[in-house]
């Protein structure tokens, strides 16, 4: 067995020949990924005791042999094969390093931070040890134990550690760390494509350490013999990268990208960087002091305000030292309340307006646009607590640089946070328009109704529930009787018996008049009270008395039948009787009854019904409607 | 005409609570109301439990008629499975007195003898009952319009600015759009109104092609049904709404002027009448 210093995976035959997307898409960001999420894993590795983290970012140049294991790592890379023409022509560029003997190298190194911890355990899988999933884990990253400052932490995804491998010629990083008993390890990981080696097939990702054959598990090497760019002396974790691509060994760039991003933890002396370029002699403290000196350094930021458009540094910067006090903004989403800082001031000057929204622990996410106001003049921050940053975070995008809610794949959350976001851009526009100084004379609502108008289309149901409208109606006149009609509305209750539905019946009873005549009581009864069928020589009406109280003790009435027309309208003399029917008999007794054109007289009552036969003259069918009118003398009690 | 208060009809009629069948359950909706440029268009539901009538509608033995009635009566047959239903603008007037009513009519005889949703009454003559051709057979709950006709918007403002770099601008603000003028005379609010129907195009032409941007996704077209409104602003709420209510469909940028017609009431031609009317009359 071999004792390799680079360990990668074997595997039974090559699946896949393309290099990890993640590399790609971290490469465009630059340098600046590679230093957001370095300094971002710093500040939330700060220990309790020290007030600021401090951090040495170095660009210098190593000598191969400064590389442990580079010999092997160039063997790999020999050996890989690509299929496509993208990653034949980075397997080539890779390989034309091989040669080279003075090598760019990036260090960023954090003093008295906390470091990884758990190194002896290596690849434990277990969630305390930090070193082990640093190391040996894609996609992985730890929870604090402290669920707030879990939840404030810069980073997540657990996938911009290959940040740093993104931004090495041949995607290769170490690392160096001095955790809190002053043990020191080294470690790094290499992104190849899955390659075929001395007859054995490996994975893409290897790693430097060794490997325990008992327990079949990575454990790191012990920070010894390396070489002087491995010290790591004070507690902390350090990333070193060779290789750096050229175009990242700008120095400007570097101090931009901690300015850009860190502006808030600078501020509020959280973090203090220092940059050196070896190559160059340059050196400079990034600190609340120095910062304020960069962003007005023409080298490093246009200060110009008509001509700033893309980088907003030097605004931020201004606009927090300038509004002491912060406005507190509350934004509500679908199910919680959030507050936050606003720091916002309108300035005429500024071409376009933006909201540089913060987390808690100092890095911006975003420069964000406001709806209908990306062109308008003011600048702003916006930082929030433990709370805020959480949701934000679920609203991120991988690289920590857009908030949508595109982001988000569970459709409740994807609402809650559209809500949000439709709320912070409703309450943004309403301060900046509040704002803007309108030099407005006058001012108004234009009436465009000539020519502008909606439709209104509210509609509501009226289920006829059996409510017949309550009305005073005194026009209709009773035989004898003064009218004054009070038509009480019919309730429908419903009994419990099977079957039929049956309704309390309360009729339309037609009161008296205040002249009392020789007693009448006279009612219209409920149309549910009334069965009429019409057939080809007779019509038979039955007449419903049970459930009308008044009627207990009735034993014959008048029925007058009352036409109602098209439009509803009641005529109590309309009836055609005498033209229709030849005969009215009562259906069980057959007596005959005596009636003129609207009205049927003396009709018994038996057992509380009345059913009668009318038989027709022809057999024309009479199709008017009726409501029918009961009439009974009082005395008949 | 619509039927509302019960009366005794002489054959059985189903709706909510006869007596003549066992169970009585007609209920009708309308959904939604919205115009073109010619006429109104209705949408509707209903359900009607009975099968003996639906099997009448279905078997086309009996017609379902809408009727709407307003300050005249709209009669209309519909399909049994009908939805919709457009009506002319000039045979209806929208006022507060609209009802709306489905009823149900005999297309020719109808039997009774084989249904058992009579009650006994009905029941035990149900052999000899013939209901001639075009007679009621039922009718459902009224609907009632409860709106007052056109409703105006609240879509435009104005505001005079003499520091304006242009003598007017089109100012799309979150809720509204701001006309702003450099001088109160270009606004000529003692004249005519229809003579500043021409900054209001601008307005409405700026706003929708900012819509499109916004919701267009790159293909300079919007199709506003499937467009959530629940994350408009107020502006695009706004216009979103008065589209739907218009019967727009979709937007696109090449289509813009098509859309303010159909939008608005003859912005341009009563314009052009205002300017005639100036021109015609004599000091």
């Amino acid at each position: 067995m071999k004792n390799n210093d680079f360990q990668f995976a074997k595997i039974e035959y090559i699946e896949n020949t393309t290099f990890d997307g993640s590399l790609d898409s971290f490469y465009e960001k630059g340098i600046e990924g590679t230093i957001r999420e370095n300094i971002q894993n710093s500040i939330d590795a700060k220990l309790d005791n020290e007030e600021k983290v401090k951090i040495e970012i170095v660009l210098g140049k190593i000598g191969k042999s400064d590389l442990p294991g580079i010999d092997e790592v160039f063997k790999h890379i020999d050996s890989m094969e690509g299929k496509n023409e993208y990653t034949v022509e980075k397997i080539q560029y890779m390989q034309s390093k091989k040669e080279e003997n003075s090598i760019n190298v990036l260090t960023i190194e954090d003093l008295n931070t906390k470091g990884l911890s758990g190194a002896k355990n290596g690849q434990s899988g277990r969630s305390e040890d930090t070193f082990g999933s640093y190391a040996y884990r894609k996609g992985f990253h730890n929870r604090n134990e402290n669920e707030e400052a879990e939840i404030s932490r810069g980073g997540s995804h657990g996938i911009g550690k290959i940040s740093n491998n993104a931004v090495s010629d041949i995607n290769l990083m170490y690392f160096a760390n001095c955790d809190g008993i002053g043990e020191k390890h080294v470690g790094g990981s290499i992104h190849l494509i899955e390659h075929r080696y001395e007859d054995q097939y490996y994975r893409s990702t290897g790693y430097f350490s060794r490997k325990n054959y008992e327990d079949n598990r990575l454990y790191p090497f012990e920070n010894l013999g390396y070489s002087k760019i491995f010290n790591k002396d004070n507690r902390g974790l350090k990333i070193i990268i060779p290789y750096l691509r050229e175009e990242f060994t700008d120095f400007k760039k570097i101090v931009q990208a901690v300015c850009d991003n860190f502006f808030v933890a600078i501020l509020n002396e959280k973090v203090e960087v220092e940059i050196i370029d070896k190559t160059q002699n340059t050196d400079m403290v990034i600190n609340k002091e120095s910062l304020v000196e960069i962003i007005n350094d023409k080298k490093y930021y246009e200060n110009n305000k008509p001509n700033i458009k893309k980088v907003f540094t030097p605004l931020y910067v201004q606009t927090l030292q300038e509004i002491g006090t912060p406005e507190k903004l509350i934004v509500e989403s679908l199910n919680e309340t959030y507050e936050f800082d606003l720091y916002f001031k309108y300035d005429e000057e500024l071409p376009v307006g933006r909201v540089g929204i913060v987390r808690s622990m100092g890095m911006k996410i975003v420069d964000y646009k406001v709806e209908r106001y990306i062109r308008r003049p003011y600048n702003a921050v916006l930082i929030g607590g433990p709370k805020e940053d959480g949701f934000l975070k679920s609203m991120e995008n991988e690289s920590h640089t857009q908030i949508s809610s595109d982001n988000i794949k569970d459709s409740n959350s994807k609402k809650n946070a559209k809500k949000f976001l439709r709320n912070l851009t409703t309450q943004m526009q309403k301060i900046i328009d509040e704002s803007i100084n309108r030099n407005s004379v006058s001012s108004g609502e234009l009436d465009t109704s000539h020519i502008l108008s909606e439709l209104d289309s509210t509609f509501s149901k009226n289920l006829s529930r059996s409510s017949e409208k309550v009305q005073i109606d005194s026009k209709t006149e009773l035989l004898k009787k003064k009218p004054k009609e009070r038509r009480k509305s019919r309730k429908g209750v419903v009994d419990p018996q099977p079957g039929k539905k049956k309704q309390k019946r309360i009729p339309r009873k037609l009161k008296p008049g205040t002249e009392e005549q020789q007693g009448y009581e006279a009612l219209i009864l409920p149309n549910s009270s009334v069965e009429r069928i019409s057939l080809n020589d007779k019509e038979i009406i039955k007449f419903d008395f049970n459930n009308i109280e008044e009627s207990k003790n009735w034993k014959e009435c008048d029925i007058t039948f009352v036409v109602v027309d098209g439009m509803g309208q009641e005529h109590q003399n309309e009836a055609r009787l005498t033209d229709n029917y030849m005969l009215i008999k009562d259906a069980a007794s057959n007596d005959t009854y005596t009636f003129n054109d609207y009205k049927i007289n003396n009709v018994k009552i038996k057992n509380n019904t009345s059913i009668i036969n009318l038989i027709k003259h022809s057999s024309i069918k009479d199709t008017l409607k009726y409501l029918y009118k009961i009439e009974v003398r009082i005395n008949d009690l | 005409m619509i039927y509302k208060k019960g009366a005794s009809f002489p054959h059985p009629v189903y709706y909510e609570n006869t007596s003549s069948y066992q169970e009585g359950f007609f209920e009708f909706d309308v959904l939604n109301l919205s115009e073109d440029k010619n006429y109104y268009i209705f949408t509707f539901e209903y359900e009607i439990q009975s099968k003996f009538i639906m099997d009448l509608l279905r078997n086309e033995q009996a017609y379902l008629n809408i009727i709407i009635q307003s300050n005249d009566n709209f009669f209309s047959r519909i399909n049994y499975n009908e939805t919709m239903i457009k009506i002319p603008k000039n045979r209806l007037s929208l006022n507060k007195k609209t009802e709306v009513q489905l009823q149900i009519q005999s297309k020719q005889e109808v039997y009774f003898s084989e249904t058992q949703e009579l009650t006994t009454f009905y029941n035990e003559f149900k052999k000899d009952i013939v209901v001639p051709k075009n007679s009621l057979l039922g009718f459902s709950n009224t609907v009632r319009y409860d709106g007052k006709g056109n409703k105006p918007l609240l879509l435009f403002e104005y505001e005079t600015d003499p520091e304006l770099k242009s003598e007017f601008k089109v100012d799309l603000r979150p809720e509204t759009i701001v006309l702003v003028f450099k001088d109160e005379k270009y606004r000529m609010k003692e004249f005519n109104k229809n003579l500043s129907n021409m900054y209001v195009y601008a307005g409405l032409s700026q706003s929708l092609i900012q819509f499109i941007n916004n919701y267009g996704k790159d293909e300079e077209y919007v199709d506003l049904e499937s467009l959530s409104s629940s994350n408009l602003d107020v502006l695009d709420q706004k216009l979103f709404e008065l589209l739907e209510s218009k019967n727009v469909d979709h937007i696109s940028l090449e289509e813009i002027d098509e859309i303010i017609y159909k939008i608005t009431d003859n912005i341009v031609g009563k314009y052009v009448e205002a300017v005639r009317e100036v021109n015609n009359y004599e000091y």
